[in-house]
């Protein structure tokens, strides 16, 4: 039986997995053996190398073009198992960074906006309050003539 | 009105949304338009709304299609129980092999492979679309996801419903009577195939499923092809496909006028051929997709341009006809050559299956459609509701003309998502919907986010009032602490000049009252000199009644003067103030910033901060003088701008004026009298009663004695009569003496005109103030809030201008080559955060 084999690079990177672009520190490469999932989202392979560094938690596998998160274990035949879950931003980091969207929230904003954010931590308890003085152009307690006398009169003037 | 295909249209040449998860997410353009369709189809089913059948059997041979085509392996759609497969690998092949017989608008290719031919199917087994439109040159496809995914919002769709049931009746005498009972407008072009039914993965039956292929999109406000365009914002040359493998182009009618009721007879005059886009670059006209609305006894002619393929959408077509003009009229024998010209599009195909499950593909002849059935009906206006759209077996149930063609219209549940159910609407149901309250519900205008779509333009200003020139017996006198004084001596050196005894009648004379107090109205004290308002032309003898105050001779003097009033009320601004942003984003507005403003005498006002924020703000009091009270208004820009809020209260502190009540006066003083000289009669009957009884009380019990001696009773009884008497004199002389004490100690009455009122009023500030309360941040609120929460913001446009942690509502990700579950995983992450 033929068995067709892809070529990986393994990585190590400590990027948040929300990281479109992470970084990556290589760490190996290796053949990899399909088993019997080849969902090319979450492929499983068989190493067939000894010595591959098991602390590796991503690879690219060119054939795919894609980025995986990988979890690599040693069954109990001693084959090294690599479990692969696609990393779709990193595969399609440039396309993403191409894309049209409506962003709600971004930290290059650099500060609050206009737009209402009620996430942001506003004290319940507490404000500030100032006065500004506009004057006072008319009252007054000592006018010339304060005394208003309505009385009912003729206009003998 | 006209129908519309949009199948004429691929989303290779306008922008089509996509709906993810029944929301419209984001735009799709260019050649490179995702699965779409994918997506929809597989919220339908995530959601439960549509139940599809299970993958059993993938084995081709069982199914009478071949089971390889290439040396590629397929799939057909009969195997999945496809709920919207459009295509089969037999259409694929007839497809290819046909030549030019007809335009190349469903070809399918299969992805990666180039030559080879399979079909867009929905694989229920797994979960997902299978030879989705993706790379290489599977463009053709993807006018079949423009289709269901257009925007639905700007169309009244007419999903075009199962038709034909044609009849020809012969006549008798040579002649033939044809109708067509069940279309209008071609009620539905379909493919019908047969497809297994699997129950439990057991084969159970072959059945036929509809499968809409055609969807007429009414511009609903539409009467015209370039209304059309206007919607859907394309270039109707770019309608027809560039194809040169075949070397013919497409047509299509430019500013023709369509039929419609109105114009049954339409004339096609613009037939332009086009060849990779390029209209009249070559290539024979061949196809002629006209958007009408014509019904069989309709007179369709040409004059020019036409080739051969003539076909009318949804109605009438015919073959081997040149240039010239041409009527179709149905009628006798024509009338089977008539329906066999009726393709409702050239490219739409019908597959018949034979009784042992062969397959024949060719023209959508009315004879290879079958009967229409309630079950097909429901099953294609239950797919039409998941689009949440209107239906109509014909645009004239968009119309509302419901006598012709009845309309549905999907239900949605309470979450606003289709249901797959739908009711008919009828003519009386009709105004219950609002979407059809209008048939003119498009809005053709163009569109510029943020403008006012109000063609006015206000200028209007609020200025004050004036106060009216109201004249009343009142006079009125500004004082200032030395008139008030001599008003005092005014008043009673006039009242002391009157004759005595002759008061009363002094009093009713001069001030109509025998209480000339009661003609001081009020004496108030007002905190501002209101004299400015006054009469300048000076001091004025004061009246009261019709008597001017008089001096210690009793000669009206120019003592007593004071300035007298003419107006009564005054408007002055007060202050202005700009409010200025304190923090530069929302918390300098409500409900997180607030704004009162203090005006003196006034209750407060609130004001929110969003209608003060980059205007003056004019401050504006209003003062009533004759009673002080205050009305305050805050301005927009001006004196005379925008009132925005309103306040008010009493500035007055009213003062008593005690004055002698003269005709209590002089009751008093009468009832004093009266009771002094009945006191001097009491007492005068009580000395002579007490000195007459108490002398023949006495002398009897004595001349008794004188007899005989008296008794102990009756000397006592003698001696009680005597007390007895002394005692009613004594009370007489006291009633006397309080008399007298009355009559001389009558009180005058002072008579209060107001109470005294509080002048704690004076205790408050004198000045205007604005006060802004703003809020305070939680203590761990730093500049990493940015980093792990993001700030939020409304930005519309490419990603790339932005880093770090992002945010997005929406996003189009049209462009890249993932699959559609990732692009799912790619829009679920953009929509909870990712870090660029």
């Amino acid at each position: 039986m033929v068995v067709s084999y892809m070529q990986a690079t393994f990585y190590k990177t400590t990027d948040d997995v929300k990281t479109v672009n992470k970084t990556l520190t290589q760490t190996d490469t290796a053949a990899l053996r399909p088993t019997h999932n080849m969902d090319v989202l979450r492929p499983v392979f068989v190493v067939d190398k000894d010595g591959l560094d098991l602390t590796s938690n991503y690879v690219y596998i060119a054939e795919y073009q894609r980025y995986y998160f990988a979890k690599l274990s040693v069954s109990p035949a001693k084959k090294i198992i690599v479990e692969c879950t696609v990393d779709a931003l990193m595969t399609y980091a440039a396309g993403i960074r191409s894309c049209a969207a409506c962003v709600i929230r971004s930290e290059s904003i650099g500060k609050p906006t206009d737009v209402v954010d009620t996430s942001l931590p506003i004290h319940q308890s507490q404000v500030t309050t100032t006065a500004i003085d506009l004057g006072n152009p008319i009252f007054t307690t000592n006018p010339t003539h304060g005394y208003f006398l309505t009385v009912q009169g003729t206009n003998g003037a | 009105m006209m129908s519309i295909n949009t199948d004429f249209y691929g989303s290779n040449y306008y922008t089509v949304p996509n709906y993810n998860n029944g929301i419209k997410t984001a735009n799709f353009t260019g050649a490179a338009t995702p699965d779409i369709l994918a997506s929809n189809l597989q919220y339908a089913i995530n959601a439960g709304k549509y139940t599809a059948g299970t993958l059993v059997d993938s084995s081709a041979s069982t199914h009478g299609i071949p089971g390889t085509l290439n040396g590629h392996p397929y799939n057909t759609m009969y195997d999945y129980g496809a709920v919207n497969c459009r295509l089969t690998n037999a259409d694929c092949v007839r497809d290819r092999q046909s030549g030019g017989s007809f335009p190349i608008m469903w070809r399918c290719r299969y992805r990666n492979s180039g030559d080879a031919n399979t079909s867009i199917m929905y694989n229920v087994y797994n979960n997902q679309v299978l030879n989705a439109p993706g790379r290489n040159d599977t463009w053709d496809l993807y006018r079949y996801n423009a289709i269901v995914s257009a925007d639905f919002k700007k169309f009244a769709m007419c999903i075009v419903v199962i038709a034909f049931d044609g009849t020809i009746t012969d006549n008798g005498d040579g002649t033939y009577t044809g109708s067509v009972t069940r279309y209008q407008n071609m009620d539905l072009n379909c493919y019908l195939s047969p497809t297994l039914r699997y129950d439990n993965g057991t084969k159970t039956a072959r059945e036929y499923y509809p499968y809409i292929s055609q969807i007429y999109l009414v511009p609903a406000s539409g009467s015209s092809f370039n209304n059309f365009d206007s919607i859907i914002n394309i270039d109707q040359s770019l309608g027809c496909i560039p194809n040169t493998l075949y070397n013919f182009a497409c047509s299509k009618v430019v500013n023709n006028t369509p039929a419609d009721d109105n114009t049954p007879n339409a004339v096609i005059t613009n037939a332009v051929s086009y060849m990779d886009g390029v209209p009249n670059s070559g290539g024979s006209i061949r196809y002629i997709y006209y958007a009408g609305d014509t019904e069989m006894t309709d007179t369709i002619s040409w004059t020019s341009g036409v080739y051969s393929h003539f076909c009318i959408f949804g109605m009438i077509g015919g073959n081997g006809t040149s240039n010239g003009v041409v009527t179709w009229t149905p009628s006798g024998s024509n009338l089977q050559g008539y329906l066999h010209g009726v393709r409702g599009f050239t490219h739409c195909r019908i597959v018949r299956t034979d009784a042992d499950g062969g397959v024949y593909r060719g023209f959508s002849y009315w004879y290879d459609m079958p009967q229409t059935t309630e079950e097909i009906k429901d099953a294609i206006l239950k797919m039409c509701s998941y689009m949440g759209c209107m239906v109509s077996t014909s645009i004239y149930g968009m119309l509302n003309d419901f006598e012709r063609s009845p309309r549905y219209i999907g239900v949605l549940d309470d979450n606003g998502m289709a249901t797959g159910n739908y009711e008919e609407i009828t003519a009386e149901t009709l105004a219950d919907f609002v979407q059809t309250a209008t048939d003119d519900f498009i809005d053709n205008t163009p569109y510029t986010p943020g403008a006012s779509t109000d063609p006015n333009t206000y200028t209007d200003t609020m200025p004050t009032g004036q106060a009216p020139p109201v004249q009343s017996c009142n006079r009125y006198y500004a004082l200032n602490k030395t008139n008030i004084g001599r008003l005092y001596e005014g008043l009673l050196n006039t009242l002391s000049s009157v004759p005595t005894g002759e008061m009363e009648d002094y009093l009713l004379s001069h001030f109509a009252t025998s209480s000339p107090i009661d003609l001081l109205n009020s004496l108030k004290w007002l905190p501002f000199d209101f004299v400015r308002y006054f009469d300048t032309s000076g001091e004025h003898t004061i009246f009261i009644g019709g008597l001017p105050l008089h001096d210690n001779d009793g000669n009206a003097v120019t003592g007593y003067r004071a300035r007298e009033a003419t107006e009564f009320s005054f408007t002055t601004n007060i202050g202005v103030f700009n409010l200025f942003r304190h923090f530069g984003d929302f918390r300098d507005f409500e409900p997180y910033t607030g704004v009162d403003v203090y005006i003196p005498f006034c209750t407060p006002i609130s004001v929110k901060p969003s209608m003060c924020m980059g205007h003056d703000i004019v401050v504006q009091i209003s003062i009533d003088i004759i009673t002080g009270n205050i009305t305050g208004r805050l301005r927009l820009d001006s004196v005379m701008g925008i009132i925005i809020a309103t306040t008010s209260g009493n500035c007055a502190i009213d003062l008593p004026i005690s004055g002698v009540d003269t005709a209590t006066y002089n009751n008093a003083m009468y009832q004093a009298v009266q009771n002094a000289k009945s006191a001097d009669r009491g007492l005068a009957a009580a000395y002579i009663g007490a000195v007459a009884g108490g002398a023949s009380s006495i002398a009897g019990t004595a001349g008794a004695t004188d007899k005989k001696p008296l008794s102990p009773a009756a000397a006592v009884s003698g001696v009680d009569t005597a007390v007895s008497s002394t005692f009613d004199t004594v009370n007489a002389w006291q009633n006397k003496i309080n008399a007298d004490y009355q009559l001389s100690h009558v009180p005058v009455p002072y008579h209060n005109i107001s109470a005294v009122n509080s002048a704690l009023a004076m205790l408050q500030p004198l000045h205007t103030y604005v006060i802004i309360s703003r809020p305070v941040m939680l203590p761990g609120y730093n500049e990493r809030y940015g980093h792990t929460t993001g700030y939020a913001t409304i930005y519309n446009g490419t990603l790339d201008g932005l880093s770090g942690l992002t945010v997005c509502a929406s996003v189009d990700l049209s462009g890249i080559p993932a699959t559609a579950e990732e692009k799912e995983m790619i829009s679920a992450a953009l929509k909870t955060g990712v870090y660029l």
